[in-house]
C-alpha cells in the first residue's frame, strides 16, 4: 500500500519530476550559461548589463509600469469583488462578466484598440481634430497608456482571486461583527483581513505579471525590461546577456513569492464552521445608480476598444485578407493550445493530488515552483527553453512543436496545480481509502473514483489552460517552429508592417478564437447543472 | 421587550416562518425547540436583523425595528448578545481582541474596555487565555469566548443558537449552568435555542415549539 516503489508513488514522483526538469535543468543551464563568457567562468554578462544606466532606467521604468498597474487594477479589482460577493448591486454577474473577458485575449489586442481610438489617426482625431488626438496619442503611448491597458487586462486575476477569497470568508463571522457595528468596519476588521491572503497573492501575480508582460509594451512602445531582454536574445542572440537581464525578474519573483508565503502561512486558519445564510451589505438604495456607473466603466475600458477593432476591421476586405494570412495559424493556435491544456490538466492531476494529499516528501514546495513559472516572464522561461534544448542531439525535437508546447506547460503547470488541489481538498480521502480496501490498484481509484468526481474541475482546468496558451505571446514568439507559428505570434509579426485593417481584423479574431470554446464550456456547464 | 407579530419568512421556495407571534420580556428565560429546519435559527435572525421579515414586524422595547421586508434598525443598533451555532470566533484575533471588539466597535475608551473585558473573562474563567488564538483552544474555551463576546457589552437581550451542541454530556452540563449563572447575575433576557430534551430541562424556562410545518402563535411545549 503505501511501499516505496508503490505505483501510486511512483506515478506522483514521476510528474514532478517531469516538471521539476522541465522547469529548473533548462533555468539552470540558463543560469550557468550566463556565467561563462568565451568558455571561461566570468561575470561579464552581469556587469556590462546591469552595469549601463539604460538598463536601470529600464528597471524603473518597468516597476513604475507594474506598480501603477497594481494600485489601479488592485483598487479597482478588490472593489468590484467586494460589491459583487458582499452586496446586492443589480447585473453583479453582467459585470463581473465583462471585466473577465480581457482574459480571454492577449494584452495588445485592448492596446490596439485604444490606438484605434486615441492614436493619430483614430476616432478622437476624427471627432476632435489632429491637436487632441496628438495629446491622446502621447498619453496611450506612454505610462498612462501603459497602465490603462495592462489593468484592464490584469484586473480580472485581481478580481477572480478576490472573489474566491471573499467568497470563503465563513458569513457568520461577519454576522458576528454586525451585530457590533455597520458594513465599513466588518470589512475592515473581519472580511478584508480573512481574505488578505488570497487578495495579496492576486496583487503580487499582477504585479509580476505586468512586470513581465511582453506584448503591450511592445505595441505601445514603452522601453521597459521584458523588450531589453527579448531583444537581446532574438536581435543579438546574446543568451548570457538577456538572462543577466531576465534573472533580477526571477530573483525577485521569488522573493516576493516566498514573502507572500511566510506572511500567508501564520493565517493558514482551519476552523471549524457551517455556511450560514449571509446578510449582504447595505448601499444605501444607491445600488442601481452604483450598477449603472461601473457597467459604464466596463462598457468603457473593455467594450470600447474592442468596439473600436470592429469599427475599423469588421470589413470583407480585412477579414478576407486576414484569413488569407493567418487561417493556418488559427489552426496552429487551436492545436498548440489543446496539447498544451491536456499536458497541464494530466500533470495538474498529479501534481495537485501531490501537493494536497502531501503523497510525497517535499510536496508542499510544488505549489511554490509551479506558481513562481506562472509568475516568470514568459521571455526568461523561452529562452531558458532554447537554451536548454536547441542541440544538435535534439534537433528532431527542437525543430517541432515540443519546445513551445513544454514552454506552455511550465509557464501554466500553476492552473492545473491549484485547480486541481483546491477541489481534492472537499474530496474526502475516505473516499478514496474505501476503494482502496476494497482491492481497487491506485490507477482504478484514480480512475473510477477520483477523475469522475473531479470531473468539473479537470473540465474547467483544461479550458482555462486552453484560453490561456491560445492568448500567450512571449513564448509563442520565441519558441514558434518556423512556418507554424500561432496566431499571437503571426499578429504580432505582421503589426511591424501590416495595414491597419489587417491587423484589427486579427485582432478580432484573436478575440473570436477563445471565446468559442469558452462559450461551449459555459453551455456545457449550465447543461449538466441542468440535467 | 421583544414582539414579533405576524411574521412571515421564506427562504427561497421553502416557506419558514408563517404568522409567527412570539413576545419576550425583559429578564425572561426563553427555550426555543423543534425540529431541524423549522425555523429555530431565522426566529434568533430576525431578532438580530440579520434578517428582514416578508411580512409583519420585529420590535424591540416598543420600538418597530424590521418591517415587511425592511431593517429599520440595523444589528450593530438592537444591543443585542448572540452567540451563533458555530460561534464565529474570528480566528484572526486572539480572546482578548474577540471579546474586545464590541466594545471597541462601539466607542468604549481604553480603561472602560479594559476593565470590563476582564470582568467578563474572569467570569467565563478565561483569563489566562486572553492572549490565545481560538484555533489553539479546546471545544469547550471556544464556547466560553463567544458567550463573553455575546454578554461584554451588557446586552438587554441574549440569543444563543445551540451553542453548546457540539460537546460532550458533562461539559454541556457545566456550560449550561454557566450560562443560567450568568444570566442571573447580569438580568438580561435569554433566548436560548436547542433540540436537546436535556437542555430544555435544564434550562427551565418558557419552552417554544416550533412545528415542522406551520409555526403558530407561542405553542408552548
Amino acid at each position: 500500500m503505501g511501499g516505496l516503489l508503490s505505483s501510486k508513488r511512483f506515478s506522483l514522483a514521476a510528474a514532478i519530476f517531469v516538471v521539476v526538469a522541465l522547469a529548473l535543468l533548462p533555468l539552470a543551464a540558463m543560469l550557468a550559461r550566463s556565467f561563462f563568457v568565451n568558455g571561461s567562468i566570468s561575470l561579464d554578462n552581469y556587469t556590462e548589463t546591469l552595469g549601463r544606466a539604460r538598463v536601470w532606467g529600464l528597471l524603473l521604468n518597468s516597476l513604475a509600469l507594474a506598480g501603477n498597474t497594481t494600485l489601479v487594477a488592485g483598487t479597482v479589482g478588490v472593489g468590484l469583488a467586494i460589491g459583487a460577493v458582499k452586496s446586492a448591486i443589480p447585473f453583479r454577474s453582467a459585470i463581473v462578466s465583462i471585466f473577465c473577458l480581457p482574459l480571454l485575449f492577449p494584452p495588445y489586442v485592448l492596446a490596439n484598440g485604444w490606438f484605434q481610438i486615441l492614436g493619430r489617426q483614430g476616432l478622437v482625431s476624427r471627432w476632435f481634430g489632429d491637436p487632441i488626438a496628438v495629446v491622446t496619442s502621447g498619453l496611450l503611448f506612454g505610462l498612462p497608456g501603459g497602465v490603462l491597458v495592462l489593468s484592464t487586462a490584469l484586473l480580472p486575476v485581481v478580481m477572480l482571486l478576490s472573489i474566491a477569497s471573499l467568497s470563503s470568508v465563513n458569513p457568520s463571522l461577519e454576522d458576528a461583527a454586525r451585530l457590533s457595528c455597520g458594513w465599513s468596519r466588518v470589512l475592515k476588521s473581519v472580511t478584508l483581513p480573512l481574505a488578505q491572503p488570497g487578495i495579496l497573492l492576486s496583487l503580487v501575480l499582477t504585479f509580476l505579471l505586468a512586470l513581465g508582460e511582453l506584448s503591450a509594451p511592445s505595441f505601445l512602445r514603452l522601453d521597459v525590461f521584458p523588450i531589453e531582454s527579448f531583444t537581446q536574445f532574438t536581435a543579438f542572440y546574446n543568451a548570457g546577456a538577456a538572462t543577466a537581464a531576465a534573472f533580477p525578474f526571477a530573483a525577485g519573483a521569488l522573493l516576493l513569492l516566498l514573502g507572500v508565503r511566510k506572511w500567508t502561512g501564520a493565517g493558514d486558519y482551519h476552523f471549524r464552521w457551517t455556511h450560514s445564510q449571509s446578510s449582504s451589505m447595505s448601499l444605501g438604495g444607491f445600488e442601481p445608480w452604483i450598477a449603472a456607473a461601473v457597467l459604464t466603466v466596463a462598457a468603457t475600458t473593455v467594450i470600447l476598444p474592442c468596439a473600436a477593432l470592429v469599427h475599423r476591421g469588421l470589413s470583407i476586405t480585412a477579414i478576407t485578407t486576414a484569413w488569407d494570412r493567418a487561417a493556418d495559424s488559427m489552426a496552429w493556435s487551436l492545436l498548440y493550445g489543446a496539447l498544451a491544456a491536456t499536458a497541464i490538466t494530466v500533470f495538474g492531476f498529479f501534481l495537485g493530488y501531490a501537493s494536497q494529499r502531501r503523497s510525497i516528501r517535499g510536496a508542499g514546495l510544488i505549489s511554490l515552483l509551479t506558481l513562481m513559472l506562472f509568475a516568470l516572464p514568459g521571455t526568461l522561461i523561452g529562452i531558458g527553453l532554447v537554451t536548454g534544448w536547441n542541440r544538435p542531439s535534439l534537433v528532431w525535437l527542437y525543430a517541432g512543436p515540443a519546445t513551445l508546447i513544454a514552454g506552455l506547460v511550465m509557464q501554466y503547470a500553476a492552473i492545473g496545480e491549484r485547480g486541481i488541489a483546491s477541489t481534492m481538498a472537499q474530496v474526502a480521502p475516505s473516499l478514496e481509502e474505501a476503494a482502496e480496501i476494497a482491492g481497487a490498484s491506485w490507477f482504478r481509484r484514480v480512475w473510477v473514483i477520483l477523475v469522475p468526481l473531479l470531473r468539473p474541475s479537470l473540465l474547467a482546468v483544461w479550458l482555462l489552460a486552453f484560453v490561456l496558451c491560445l492568448r500567450d505571446t512571449s513564448l509563442s514568439l520565441l519558441l514558434s517552429p518556423p512556418g507554424r507559428d500561432p496566431l499571437t505570434a503571426r499578429t504580432m509579426t505582421l503589426m511591424a508592417n501590416g495595414s491597419q485593417e489587417l491587423i484589427s481584423a486579427l485582432c478580432l479574431f484573436s478575440i473570436v478564437l477563445p471565446s468559442i470554446p469558452v462559450m461551449l464550456g459555459v453551455y456545457a456547464s449550465r447543461s449538466g447543472r441542468r440535467l | 421587550m421583544i414582539e414579533l407579530a405576524q411574521v412571515t419568512k421564506s427562504h427561497g421556495l421553502r416557506l419558514v416562518l408563517d404568522g409567527f407571534d412570539l413576545t419576550i420580556r425583559s429578564g425572561e428565560r426563553v427555550v426555543l425547540s423543534g425540529p431541524s429546519g423549522c425555523g429555530k435559527t431565522t426566529v434568533l435572525r430576525l431578532i438580530a436583523g440579520l434578517l428582514a421579515p416578508d411580512q409583519g414586524t420585529v420590535s424591540l422595547n416598543g420600538q418597530l425595528a424590521s418591517r415587511d421586508g425592511r431593517i429599520l434598525i440595523p444589528p450593530e443598533r438592537r444591543a443585542i448578545g448572540y452567540v451563533f451555532q458555530d460561534l464565529a470566533l474570528w480566528p484572526h484575533l486572539t480572546v482578548l481582541e474577540n471579546v474586545e471588539f464590541p466594545l471597541k466597535a462601539r466607542g468604549v475608551d481604553q480603561k472602560a474596555r479594559s476593565s470590563q473585558v476582564s470582568e467578563m473573562l474572569s467570569l467565563v474563567q478565561l483569563q489566562s487565555f486572553a492572549q490565545a488564538y481560538p484555533s489553539s483552544l479546546s471545544g469547550g474555551e471556544q464556547q466560553r469566548v463567544a458567550i463573553a463576546r455575546a454578554l461584554v457589552a451588557r446586552p438587554s437581550f441574549v440569543l444563543m443558537d445551540e451553542p453548546l451542541s457540539n460537546l460532550d454530556e458533562d461539559l454541556r452540563t457545566s456550560l449550561g449552568n454557566c450560562i443560567l449563572d450568568l444570566h442571573k447575575r447580569l438580568a438580561f433576557a435569554l433566548v436560548y435555542v436547542t433540540h436537546n430534551r436535556d437542555e430544555i430541562l435544564q434550562f427551565d424556562g418558557r419552552t417554544i415549539w416550533l412545528g415542522k410545518s406551520k409555526p403558530k402563535a407561542n405553542a408552548e411545549l
